[in-house]
């Protein structure tokens, strides 16, 4: 983020306000309280620097249908954090883990204006445009600035040796295109407006899958879909991402403490990017998948110890490996290449040596054996001739078949390979070790390469790519989101 | 993208003037059913209808006529001052804070 200085953040671009913004009539005073007086500090006398700290009062008034359920979204409550802390330790320990998330995690919490009027205190706070209400939150100075480390590298292709996410390369769109009003402000769409319209999630995986990757990709996906991949494994056999998604940022070890004079502060051990098919923890209703992809926790069981004695003490009653969306979709991945660089490969799998290579010894067994895959399943016996089923059905409805690594673009060289031996691409090739799979796919393939220039036709409205927080930021979200 | 400033400015210009035509005429016009300021459902993106704002100068008539004077924009002090970029840069304390934190967050 562009550093702000202090006078900068309480300047209000007189012209922008009050020209643009359907709030300027409103007095100061109504929302900030305190009094119009010239003495500063006689003006700030009880004065409320963030109105919508209270939604419901600062805002609820004019903005009945959002404010009531803003106020109980995960944004601004961190449910979530309580319940997958809680989840973790017994009751006893709670009041005290609360202290500590107070220390912790308010600097996350998201109020109104974190989204629509300021960027987020974890960045240094600061107008997003002189104090004018923005509709729509532009996502590199609000939403990244606090999913930052995860989603804004995935996303942004920021990871080393990885792309952005295709819906922002190709499809060129911002996180709002798929996170709508609705679920930001923690409303269900689905209820109508005259009813009890909240979300109730008490966590961002156990509510309704929203959004669904089905809900724009309804025509090619399952059965009927043309792509082999989908007719074969349907869509409820494993979440997309377990094709679609690379490498991502996994922590371990998180450890927060404060100094004497309270001010807090954490330490990660270690990061890294890694690839992981588990298990599903969470398989519900909503979420039927056998697999998924999984990352580890940041939280370790001795996170909170500056705080209190094996307050985690419920630590292996959650798997640290937990259902993961990440935000790096593409259509051709490693896993992908071919059939068997999936099924019989156990490097992209959560295999027992990995829980011990990527945790603690402490994390070996406990909920975690629900989550971990002995072995890469093999690929089914009965697998060709489903295949030629697919293929002669399909056939006969006269269209064409993809997938099975026969269109893995570029990265095959265009070649046409016909029958099953397309498929099956003659056996040596399928038993590549899967590093030179790696490489063949982010190497060679050209369009592949396109993609990437495309990332960085990109930088000049990311503001240079490499840090989205670069200082201009600023005027690259306006040219890209169509400006004011 | 959504952007909806120009049509927002339109709109307040149209609304502004509507509301000094209702105040002109404020004496005459005995309305006292006061529209609820309604805001449009989250999930809808389309352009602040003027009718909204009209509303919302509506009310304000209303409160007006009730004796609580919020029409008006008359906090110039405080604007004042929060415009005055060499005011605030006199006035402005930049807080001592380095970031302690290592690794991702
Ligand atoms: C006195 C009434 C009033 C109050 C109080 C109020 N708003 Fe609004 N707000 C409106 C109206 C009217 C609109 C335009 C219609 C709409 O989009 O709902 C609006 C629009 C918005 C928009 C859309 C962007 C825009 O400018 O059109 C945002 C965001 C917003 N308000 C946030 C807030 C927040 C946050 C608060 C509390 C700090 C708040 N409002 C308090 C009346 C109000
Ligand atoms: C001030 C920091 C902050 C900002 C700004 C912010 N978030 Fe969040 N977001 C959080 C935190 C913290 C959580 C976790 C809350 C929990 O799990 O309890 C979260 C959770 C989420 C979730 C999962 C829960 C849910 O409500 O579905 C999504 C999706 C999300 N954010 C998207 C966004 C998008 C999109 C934006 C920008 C429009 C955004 N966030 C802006 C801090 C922020
Ligand atoms: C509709 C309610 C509303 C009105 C009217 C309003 N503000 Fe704000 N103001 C907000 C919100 C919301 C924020 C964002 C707070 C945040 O996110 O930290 C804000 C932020 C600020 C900040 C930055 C505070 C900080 O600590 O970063 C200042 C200064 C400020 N407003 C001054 C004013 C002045 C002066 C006026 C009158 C010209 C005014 N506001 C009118 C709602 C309002
Ligand atoms: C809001 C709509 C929307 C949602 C939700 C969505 N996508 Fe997309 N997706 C798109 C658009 C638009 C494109 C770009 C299409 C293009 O360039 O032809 C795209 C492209 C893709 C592509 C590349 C297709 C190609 O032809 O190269 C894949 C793969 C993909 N999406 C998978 C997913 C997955 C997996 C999810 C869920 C995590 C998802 N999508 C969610 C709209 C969406
Ligand atoms: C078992 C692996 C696998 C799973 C699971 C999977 N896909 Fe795919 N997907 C593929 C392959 C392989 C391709 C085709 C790549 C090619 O031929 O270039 C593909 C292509 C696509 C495309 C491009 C379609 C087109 O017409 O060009 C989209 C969009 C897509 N997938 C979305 C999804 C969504 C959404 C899901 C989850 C419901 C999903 N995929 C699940 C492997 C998978
Ligand atoms: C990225 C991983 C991945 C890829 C690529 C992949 N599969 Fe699978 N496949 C799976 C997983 C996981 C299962 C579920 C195994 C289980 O149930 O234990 C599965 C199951 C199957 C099944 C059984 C389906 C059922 O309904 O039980 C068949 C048949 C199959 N795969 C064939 C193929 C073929 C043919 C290809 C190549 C065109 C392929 N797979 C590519 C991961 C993959
Ligand atoms: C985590 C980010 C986030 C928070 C927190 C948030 N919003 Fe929003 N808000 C959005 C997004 C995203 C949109 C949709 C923007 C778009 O589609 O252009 C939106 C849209 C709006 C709109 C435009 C009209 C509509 O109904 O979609 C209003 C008004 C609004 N928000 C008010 C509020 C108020 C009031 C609060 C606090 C009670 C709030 N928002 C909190 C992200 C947020």
């Amino acid at each position: 983020m562009p550093p702000v200085e202090a006078w900068q953040k309480v300047f209000i671009d007189r012209e922008a306000y009050f020209e643009q913004d359907v709030h300027s009539y409103i007095n100061c005073t109504t929302c900030h309280a305190g009094q119009n007086v010239d003495d500063m500090d006689a003006a700030h006398e009880g004065m409320i620097a963030d109105p919508a700290a209270d939604p419901e009062a600062g805002c609820g008034d004019c903005h009945p249908d959002i404010a009531p359920y803003a106020a109980d979204s995960l944004h601004f409550t961190l449910q979530g954090y309580d319940t997958a802390i809680y989840q973790r330790s017994s009751p006893e320990n709670h009041p005290t883990l609360e202290h500590m998330e107070s220390y912790h995690c308010s600097a996350c919490h998201a109020t109104c204006g974190d989204c629509h009027v300021s960027q987020p205190n974890a960045v240094g706070g600061g107008f997003l445009e002189g104090h004018v209400f923005v509709q729509t939150p532009p996502m590199s100075r609000t939403c990244t600035a606090c999913h930052g480390s995860r989603v804004k590298n995935e996303y942004y292709g920021l990871n080393e040796g990885y792309p952005g996410d295709v819906h922002l390369r190709q499809g060129r769109m911002a996180c709002e295109d798929c996170h709508d009003g609705a679920q930001m402000h923690g409303i269900d769409p689905n209820i109508p407006l005259d009813e009890d319209r909240h979300l109730n999630a008490n966590h961002r995986y156990n509510g309704d899958r929203e959004p669904k990757c089905e809900s724009c990709h309804e025509d090619e996906i399952g059965v009927g879909s043309g792509i082999l991949e989908h007719e074969i494994h349907g869509t409820e056999l494993m979440s997309c991402q377990v094709c679609h998604s690379v490498s991502y940022t996994n922590c371990k070890n998180c450890h927060v403490d404060k100094t004497e004079d309270d001010v807090p502060f954490y330490t990660v051990e270690d990061h890294w990017l890694g690839f992981f098919i588990g298990r599903n923890p969470l398989q519900n209703n909503e979420r039927p998948y056998r697999y998924v992809t999984v990352r580890h926790v940041p939280v370790d069981i001795n996170s909170f110890d500056k705080y209190g004695d094996n307050l985690l003490d419920q630590f292996l009653s959650r798997p640290t490996w937990e259902y993961a969306t990440p935000h790096n979709i593409q259509r051709n991945t490693p896993q992908t290449e071919s059939c068997d660089s999936c099924h019989g490969n156990d490097e992209f799998f959560l295999t027992p040596d990995k829980l011990a290579q990527y945790g603690l010894d402490s994390e070996l067994g406990g909920a975690n054996l629900d989550v971990v895959v002995e072995h890469a399943p093999p690929l089914p016996e009965n697998a060709d001739e489903l295949v030629e089923r697919i293929k002669a059905r399909i056939e006969a409805e006269g269209g064409t078949l993809e997938g099975g690594g026969m269109e893995a673009e570029g990265a095959q060289g265009g070649e046409e390979l016909s029958g099953d031996e397309a498929f099956w691409g003659g056996g040596e090739e399928e038993n590549a070790p899967a590093e030179n799979a790696d490489e063949s796919f982010w190497g060679g393939g050209e369009e592949e390469n396109t993609d990437q220039s495309a990332e960085s036709a990109d930088d000049a409205f990311w503001g240079g790519g490499d840090e989205g927080g670069a200082d201009n930021t600023e005027n690259a979200d306006d040219a890209f989101w169509g400006g004011n | 993208m959504k952007k909806h400033y120009i049509n927002v400015r339109w709109s307040l210009l149209v609304a502004i003037g509507l509301l000094v035509l209702a105040a002109a005429l404020s004496g005459c016009a005995a309305d006292t059913t006061a529209p609820e300021l309604q805001p449009r459902p989250t999930d809808e993106n389309a352009p602040t209808p003027v009718a909204d704002l009209v509303e919302v100068s509506d009310s304000g008539m209303e409160m007006e006529g009730t004796g609580t004077p919020e029409v008006e924009f008359t906090d110039f002090a405080c604007l004042d001052c929060h415009t005055d970029e060499e005011q605030l840069k006199a006035l402005a304390v930049e807080p001592e804070k380095e970031n302690l934190s290592e690794g991702p967050g």
